[in-house]
């Protein structure tokens, strides 16, 4: 084994390990000119670890950043920087659990919708980074004349008990904040569309129909299962919004003249 | 087809908000830099943008996450990502820095200093090889802001540097900025430094501005923020390094309160003519 560098690793662990708990000592081992402020020079690294992962997870989540103001939203973010750095350096999904880490962050307790907004925020920004098209469908071990409800695109849906598409829309510049008279829940559809990834209400007999589609269930399992999901609903017309969207097609796939 | 850099390109590091302007130019600067990283999604709107832009503008890549002096294996995930990077945009430039940003399992987003010594530079030249090897050409390695060094370094950073360019045969990207906040901070002196490069490795130049402060005990303290207008010290430095070396395409980084696009184009013009001048003085020299 070769004993400098080991030492020079052991070293370096300790600066890393230095910089993101704001309790321990200087590392040893690092220098500064006769006169300079070594602590001060530390701090440098120090403040651009964590200033630098608070700006990623603020340019990831500028919703819930509007909703409980800059300084909150810092704390918030270098708690959760400091428990879940990023793993590799590709900052553009540095924050997938930030949701999770918000709805057990005691002092946002009182800000019960903020994990569903970051949900959405989540999800927009991974379908905004997301690929161009669809994978390939893959080729039906069957054949058959069943129509089948396929993905048109990468969709997300969110779920909330909290209006969070409103939320949202009010904390992302869409409409003027305002107070909200009806918390009723809604539920969020998400997917790109050319440049935008617009954020859109659906009801449970969508989410219902987007999760069949998924799964590439025939049009009466997909009309069931909206059914049952939102009991007394038109499923066909929530299947034309979905279609109307982009979100799902309508396929047969041994049709003649179709999937040559 | 991807456009070449030419040695008296000026150019500036990429932002999105600048997409529109940039496109729109009717005078396109010489080149566009970009953060490898920000690029490494599957697709969706940074990619279409950027190959848009790549049919005006020639392209730099410049990663930022190898951690080639890091204590960990160099990454096989992440240099995966930097070659389809490379492979999508076959930019005429790529490059990355002697830093290390990190620790398995914790990117801390930096860029950190390095311990110089004989098994580092043999265990960053061996990196950068291996690196070369993937992406099928060579890279350049940028010198790094320094605010603290390492008790254990023994050679200094442009030895370092040269050595490294000698072993693994990659190229240098100079950052002239960098350079003076090292020397500020460190009490280096950039002169001997820029002498101890070989002209013929430098195959880039940074310019970039930064934050002159004092810590408590009124020792000077240069903060490489990439937030302000390259400062009149750099400009100067960076004609001492045009003497030695030539003309060598130049970028302007700007990451922080960024300015109009048109208001960068004037930072990057002024390099453009001292790069011009650049040429002139070597061919007045030749004739």
């Amino acid at each position: 084994m070769n004993r400098p560098r080991a030492t020079a690793a052991a070293a370096q662990r300790t600066f890393a390990a230095a910089l993101v708990d704001p309790d321990a000592a200087l590392p040893p081992g690092i220098a500064a000119p006769t006169g300079a402020d070594l602590a001060r020079r530390f701090a440098v690294h120090r403040n651009n670890v964590l200033s630098g992962l608070v700006e990623a997870l603020g340019q990831r989540f500028p919703a819930v950043a509007a909703i409980v103001g800059d300084p909150f939203f810092a704390a918030a973010a270098t708690e959760y920087a400091r428990i879940l750095p990023p793993l590799h350096p590709v900052l553009a999904d540095f924050g997938d659990r930030f949701p999770e880490f918000l709805a057990a962050f005691p002092p946002a307790a009182g800000v019960p919708y903020l994990a569903d907004v970051a949900r959405i925020e989540v999800a927009r920004t991974r379908l905004f980074h997301g690929a161009d098209a669809l994978a390939p469908e893959p080729v039906p071990a069957a054949a058959g004349a069943v129509m089948r409800v396929v993905p048109a695109a990468d969709v997300a849906i969110v779920r909330s008990r909290y209006p969070v598409v409103t939320i949202w829309e009010m904390n992302a510049g869409l409409r003027p904040p305002a107070a909200i008279a009806d918390w009723s829940p809604e539920w969020a559809m998400l997917l790109r569309r050319q440049e935008r990834v617009p954020v859109l209400r659906v009801g449970p007999a969508a989410a219902a129909l987007v999760q069949a589609s998924r799964r590439r269930r025939s049009l009466a399992a997909a009309f069931a299962a909206a059914l049952a999901a939102e009991p007394g609903c038109d499923p066909v017309a929530a299947l034309t919004t979905l279609i109307e969207a982009g979100a799902v097609a309508v396929d047969a796939p041994f049709q003649p003249g179709r999937n040559q | 087809m991807p456009l070449p850099i030419q040695p008296t390109a000026a150019g500036v590091a990429f932002k999105p908000e600048h997409g529109a302007d940039a496109l729109a130019d009717p005078r396109p600067c010489g080149f566009l830099e970009v953060h490898a990283e920000n690029y490494m999604g599957a697709g969706g709107p940074p990619h279409a943008l950027l190959e848009r832009l790549a049919e005006r503008y020639p392209l730099s890549v410049h990663g930022v996450g190898l951690s080639l002096a890091g204590p960990d294996r160099l990454s096989r995930s992440h240099l995966a990502r930097l070659s389809a990077v490379c492979r999508r945009y076959a930019p005429a430039l790529v490059s990355e820095h002697l830093a290390w940003s990190g620790i398995a399992g914790a990117h801390l987003a930096d860029l950190l200093p390095t311990p110089y010594t004989r098994p580092m530079l043999r265990r960053v030249a061996d990196r950068v090889d291996a690196v070369q090897q993937a992406l099928g050409r060579a890279i350049l390695i940028e010198n790094p802001a320094s605010y603290v060094a390492w008790e254990t370094s023994r050679i200094d950073e442009a030895e370092f540097l040269s050595e490294l360019a000698r072993r693994s045969g990659c190229g240098l990207l100079l950052d002239v900025n960098n350079l003076h906040v090292s020397a500020v901070n460190l009490g280096l002196a950039p002169g001997p430094y820029l002498d101890r490069l070989d002209p013929a490795r430098v195959g880039e130049i940074h310019l970039a501005g930064h934050a002159a402060t004092q810590d408590e005990r009124g020792h000077p303290l240069l903060l490489d923020t990439h937030g302000a207008p390259v400062d009149a010290a750099v400009w100067r430095l960076y004609r001492a390094a045009l003497d030695r070396f030539g003309p060598v395409p130049t970028l302007l980084e700007r990451d922080r309160d960024v300015p109009p696009w048109a208001e960068l184009r004037r930072e990057v013009d002024r390099a453009a003519g001292m790069l011009e001048d650049a040429a002139r003085r070597r061919l007045g020299r030749a004739a």
